[in-house]
């Protein structure tokens, strides 16, 4: 058996790919230019990327209970 | 009925407007934004939005629309705002500038423009003048990767407007947008499978939801909608996909047939099997994406794209391209078990001969991946191309996780003829005993469980057993140990059991048959909470597995959160989830869950739905939860007002439980007879109680025993000990003959304080309505008897009807109907039927005759 996931990790798995990474990377403390690298994306258009992506994750993070099943990795 | 044709609301994009908003409004310190994003992600529809919903009457929404057609005009896109006579270009420009921005009565005005990219350089330098010289705040969108002219770059490289990369909805909002659509519920599955095909993509997601509702895949079943058989791509959305994906050269669109054939491939064999150019094409193109991990593993950018390349290719040419993709497999090195598997089914699927070693390795590794589907077929096919015993092995052992218990049987007796190793003769002893026990034939020895006990007990004391004999010992132990009321033996056997299936590539898709039996047995006993936990662990742990075992991993957690009183939660799993019907065990499970939860909800209608599938599914053979059919149908009659007939379903199950030796299951009939009123279960109850572990039979024969001598506060006490097992259902309708058995003394101020614990534990339990309950809450003159055949005459039955169900003449039918009428001064069926259920009733009731 395996520990139940977080609900922030729960959370995050529901969100499209490109927010869900974006988090990710500037939870693991990766560069700016290394995360609009790697999702492809303009320098300006990070920082609203960001911002939107924190604000997805807190609506996701509203309907999601502890015992909500994890789903497949995005 | 549903039209997908009328505009879909706007959801999911809550964040995005609230940003949106605060640009427009001056509060985000830009002159506005530029919405970028891939064709069909929604754009447009959010940037109209967000220009018409900012203070009507404050604001004017002025909105330009940018076409290739458009382009060809200097000025395309803003034709409406411009002069006639264009003698200064320049003039030109500034008077489209004044038109766009100049509004009456002091408003400001916010411009939309969409599409920006395909803007001529005229049309793009106004924008930029809008936008540099902050002449009005700007909604621009574009889509990404797409050329656009060098005035639309500026705006957000010079940093004039925000830019935001506009995301697919998440799959939350996803199926928030199509329950919207739809009006209407969305079974769990068939939202997975929607989001997981579109990928949030509005614009595919509208086509393939007008698809799916043409031809009727998906469809509206008691509420839910549900999504069956295959989704087709239909021309008009494999046109819309080629049209955005360009049309492709051969062998570009080679690296995509290939992806849509068998993703993802390393980028290593899509060279080999097409060109380093044509991989470079597609990549340039969008249509693939390359990771950055060890083997660069490459993907279709969209699922869709797959899906639109496979409608338009000929079936020779997709079996040809798998048979190039399998051989290519074939020579990689360190292959690991997902690339075995993926040979052998892109060889089934060939134009190659398929090898019976290597679709009976891959069998093995698919029912290592929990995958038993997919095992079975495997296994199946390697059968039917010479694999010997361990494919038959395998095979049996799929399809007895797959509930397919006789065709087990019969692949089973089969093996016995065969010339066997003794080790083999031990396997398929074992497989055959677990088999029976799921099957619960009785011909096959006096007691099934008896003899399972026996033979599983000497097998596990054999050194020759293999990990198939050793599990099937142990599953037939939990099962006949849990029937037989040992559940206190049962927890090293599970541990034994769950450490087996977690290292035993042959036996590991058992686990959640296995814990279904386990967490059974703890219930049945009483362990309620632990039933709970163990249920949610496997939960978690077969979260990534594939198919049917999310469906049943819902109905563990359905079973659970009845168990537990958590009815709405146990309603919203079961009924969001397909009935597993092709796994029989977990189809009668299911129902049996979901059937219960309704009927103890009050909800007799819904409660009786599913009845005629439970009866067909238990006439199948599948004998080891025939106790629990029959409790289930003494609920849905309960939940109708038939209690006489609700009682002796529940002794019907009771004495198949105790013909079977199944004592835990005879407890939980007995007692759901005894919590519709029956007394006379108080004698068989505490012989049980004598004999099967757990908290239950105990607090079930102390609460038989009390309500049969009147004793309230004896009846409490049963109501406490329900309490602390976890199961506030029995609580409350122990609580609730409590309060009843309090008034009948005289009691009433007892009888307050017992209704309300009574209602205290209905509320914990999502609002519970049982037939204890509605009766304890309802103080009345009539007896259990009267009530009965006025709630059965409000049903609409004749007297002879009534006198018929309950096995009394006519004659003692009227009596109970005359002095009910004399106790309440009521006259019509209607009106004393009220009095009961509550409803309102027309103004003139039915007469009693």
């Amino acid at each position: 058996m395996t520990t139940p996931l977080t609900p922030r990790e729960q959370a995050l798995r529901r969100l499209p790919q490109p927010y869900s990474l974006a988090l990710r990377l500037r939870d693991a403390g990766v560069d700016d230019d290394q995360v609009c690298t790697y999702l492809d994306i303009d320098a300006h258009a990070l920082p609203p990327l960001l911002e939107l992506a924190d604000a997805k994750l807190t609506a996701a993070l509203r309907t999601t209970h502890p015992d909500t099943e994890p789903r497949e990795q995005p | 009925m549903v039209s997908t044709a009328d505009p879909w609301p706007l959801v999911g994009r809550e964040e995005e407007l609230h940003l949106l908003n605060a640009t427009i409004t001056g509060t985000g310190g830009y002159g506005g934004i530029v919405i970028a994003g891939a064709a069909g992600v929604g754009k447009s529809r959010l940037a109209r939005e967000a220009i018409t919903g900012v203070r009507p009457g404050r604001w004017i929404p002025r909105w330009a629309r940018a076409t290739a057609s458009a382009r060809m005009l200097p000025l395309g896109a803003f034709a409406e705002w411009a002069t006639d006579t264009p003698r200064d270009p320049l003039l030109v420009v500034r008077g489209v500038i004044d038109h766009l921005t100049t509004a009456s009565n002091g408003a400001k005005v916010v411009v939309g423009v969409d599409d920006a990219h395909l803007l001529d350089d005229k049309s793009a330098f106004v924008v930029l003048q809008l936008a540099q010289r902050r002449l009005a705040p700007i909604v621009v969108t574009v889509r990404t990767g797409e050329p656009a002219p060098d005035a639309i770059t500026a705006l957000w490289k010079d940093e004039h407007l925000q830019r935001i990369e506009l995301q697919p909805l998440s799959e939350d909002e996803t199926t928030e947008l199509v329950t919207a659509v739809l009006g209407g519920r969305l079974a769990t599955s068939a939202a997975r499978r929607l989001w997981s095909l579109t990928r949030g993509n509005t614009l595919y997601l509208r086509h393939l939801l007008e698809q799916e509702l043409a031809s009727e895949r998906l469809s509206r079943n008691h509420g839910i909608w549900e999504w069956t058989g295959q989704p087709t791509i239909s021309g008009g959305l494999a046109d819309l996909i080629s049209t955005q994906i360009g049309a492709l050269p051969d062998d570009v669109g080679t690296v995509v047939d290939a992806l849509a054939a068998a993703e993802p491939l390393t980028e290593q064999m899509l060279v080999e099997l097409t060109t380093p150019d044509a991989v470079q094409a597609a990549h340039s193109a969008g249509l693939i994406t390359i990771e950055a991990d060890n083997e660069h593993p490459v993907r279709l950018a969209h699922p869709m794209y797959g899906e639109a390349r496979r409608a338009k290719t000929t079936p020779m040419r997709l079996r040809r391209l798998r048979g190039h993709i399998a051989t290519a497999l074939a020579s990689a090195p360190d292959a690991g078990p997902r690339d075995l598997i993926r040979r052998a089914v892109l060889t089934l699927e060939s134009n190659l001969t398929p090898d019976p070693t290597l679709l009976t390795n891959a069998a093995l590794a698919a029912s290592s991946s929990l995958d038993p589907d997919l095992a079975e077929r495997l296994a199946h096919a390697a059968i039917a191309g010479g694999a010997g015993h361990e494919a038959k092995v395998l095979r049996a052992l799929t399809l007895g996780a797959l509930g397919r218990g006789d065709e087990t049987e019969d692949l089973l007796a089969q093996l016995t003829i065969e010339d066997l190793t003794d080790d083999q003769v031990l396997d398929v002893a074992a497989l055959r005993g677990a088999n029976l026990v799921m099957l619960n034939r009785v011909e096959e020895a006096e007691s099934v469980l008896l003899a399972a006990l026996d033979a599983a007990q000497r097998a596990l004391q054999s050194p020759h057993l293999t990990n198939v004999g050793e599990q099937c010992a142990l599953t037939s132990l939990i099962v006949a140990l849990g029937d037989l009321g040992k559940a206190d033996q049962i927890a090293p056997i599970a541990a034994r059991a769950y450490d087996l299936a977690a290292h035993s590539s042959l036996v590991s898709s058992h686990r959640v048959s296995l814990c279904d039996y386990h967490t059974r047995a703890l219930r049945l006993a009483g362990y309620v909470s632990e039933a709970d936990a163990v249920a949610t662990q496997m939960l978690h742990a077969v979260a990534d597995a594939p198919g049917w075992l999310h469906v049943t991993s819902e109905l563990l957690m359905g079973q659970a959160a009845l168990a537990s009183g958590r009815l709405k939660q146990a309603r919203n799993r079961l009924e969001l989830s397909p009935a597993p019907k092709a796994l029989v065990w977990a189809g009668v499970a299911w129902s049996c869950a979901l059937i219960q939860a309704r009927a103890m909800s009050g909800d007799p209608a819904a409660a009786a739905r599913n009845l005629g599938y439970l009866d067909s599914a238990c006439s199948t053979g599948f004998a080891y939860l025939t106790p629990e059919y029959h409790a289930t149908r003494a609920w849905v009659a309960a939940s109708g007002g038939a209690l006489t007939h609700a009682i002796e379903l529940a002794h019907q199950g009771a004495e198949h439980a105790a013909e079977h030796h199944q004592y835990a299951q005879e407890v939980v009939c007995l007692h759901t007879a005894t919590r519709f009123g029956d007394t006379a279960t108080a004698h068989r109850l505490r012989e049980l109680a004598d004999q099967v572990d757990g908290p239950r039979a105990p607090a079930a024969a102390q609460h038989a025993t009390a309500l049969a001598a009147g004793d309230p506060d004896g009846i409490l006490d049963a109501s406490g000990q329900f309490e602390d097992m976890g199961d506030p259902l029995s609580a409350m309708d122990a609580a609730a003959h409590a309060a009843t058995t309090h008034r009948h003394h005289g009691h009433n101020g007892s009888a307050l304080t017992a209704a309300a614990r009574a209602q205290r534990l209905a509320d914990a339990c999502d609002g519970a309505r049982t037939p204890a309950l509605a009766e304890a809450l309802q103080p009345s003159p009539l007896t259990g008897r009267q009530r009965e055949i006025i709630t059965l005459a409000a049903q609409g039955l004749s007297n002879k009807q009534i006198a018929d169900r309950l096995t009394v003449s006519v004659r003692t039918v009227e009596g109970h109907l005359y002095r009910a009428s004399l106790k309440t001064g009521l006259a019509g069926r209607n009106d004393l039927g009220a009095t009961i259920t509550g409803e309102q009733t027309s103004a003139r009731g039915q007469q009693l005759e």
